[in-house]
């Protein structure tokens, strides 16, 4: 019995003899590194620890993505649409009408004037 | 520059942008002393264990960029999910990433040689040594030392390899890392009975081997 105790604490002071050479050598083969692997590696640490941008989900960005696009395409439809019987008069064009003043670069004389042009316009076009 | 201490490093700001921490206030000036902290943290737990890191890969894939490639991956995800991690804690969840990772890559890997294989195509590992490998021993040994370390190592590094991946990653965390049976077995996602099992081959094949070289 205390023989093969024995045996057991010898085996046991050989795997940590065995062990501790490992060990030894495998600490030994990371101080030689070459300069080259070093320098990527703390590269790659810096790189790690650098603030990261906030990153959007996937899954929020199709939704959003998906909304924008619905958006449009309904407005593009909405302007664009001429189902038969509809018409357009002026109180329908009138945010149009805003749009186009508010992009284009006429004077603003112009358009304090323009009740007077389109009356204008009318008689014109009635040989009046 | 940084709204906190001066220091001009970058990271603060982007912590700043990140969270959305309100440096000027009192509050933000801890959260901000937090991220601090934990960004040194994480620096002194990284640079201490990269080396090993990139070691273990490279026995692993015994390809020097496949290693650093998955030392990067590891070092990322671990920032990037793990960075409020106690110091105690960073150890075994970068080896469980580490760990995850190499086996991704050896998957990979199988299947890649699989098709070279079928394809019949030439072994993309006989690319030409770096010249920079070839330059003097940085750390200064004698060519002596380095015939008599190096041969050891070599025999160590070729037996190391030669056994089977698990063995070799269980083999590496338990005598190197320091790991117990729990953590090796968190960290390879198995059982502890297949840890010790692992351990004991690995040692019992290795100590076959190498005997001749630790006398």
């Amino acid at each position: 019995m205390s023989d093969f105790r024995e045996q057991i604490q010898t085996e046991n002071a050989a795997d940590e003899k065995f062990l501790a050479g490992v060990k030894q050598r495998l600490d030994y083969s990371c101080d030689v590194l070459d300069v080259r692997t070093v320098s990527r590696l703390k590269n790659i640490r810096h790189t790690a620890l650098e603030p990261k941008p906030k990153r959007f989900s996937p899954l929020w960005l199709s939704f959003g993505g998906m909304v924008t696009a619905t958006f449009l395409v309904f407005s593009l439809n909405l302007s664009s649409l001429q189902l038969p019987g509809w018409t357009t008069n002026g109180e329908d064009a009138a945010p149009l009408e805003d749009i186009e003043i508010l992009t284009t670069t006429e004077s603003l004389d112009f358009y304090e004037e323009y009740e007077f042009y389109q009356w204008l316009a009318e008689n014109d076009s009635s040989g009046l | 520059m940084s709204a906190i201490d001066g220091t001009g490093e970058p990271w603060l700001d982007g912590q700043h942008q990140m969270h959305g921490y309100n440096y000027s206030s009192e509050a933000g000036n801890q959260a901000g002393g937090k991220a601090l902290e934990q960004n040194r943290t994480l620096d002194t737990f990284l640079s201490g264990v990269e080396k090993r890191a990139y070691r273990m890969a490279q026995l692993a894939t015994n390809n020097p960029d496949e290693a650093l490639d998955i030392v990067q991956d590891a070092m990322l995800k671990l920032v990037e999910k793990y960075s409020h991690k106690g110091e105690d804690e960073l150890g075994p969840l970068f080896h469980c990433i580490l760990q995850s990772r190499i086996k991704d890559w050896y998957r990979r890997n199988l299947v890649r040689n699989r098709l070279r294989s079928w394809l019949g195509s030439a072994d993309p590992n006989e690319d030409e040594e770096d010249a920079l490998q070839q330059v003097a021993d940085p750390a200064g040994r004698t060519p002596e030392e380095i015939v008599m370390v190096d041969g050891s190592m070599e025999a160590l590094e070729v037996a190391l390899k030669a056994l089977p991946l698990r063995q070799q990653q269980v083999f590496l965390l338990r005598a190197w890392e320091g790991l117990d049976v729990r953590q090796t077995a968190a960290a390879m996602k198995c059982a502890e009975g297949s840890v010790k099992t692992h351990y004991s081959r690995a040692l019992k094949a290795l100590r076959l081997k190498l005997g001749e070289h630790w006398q």
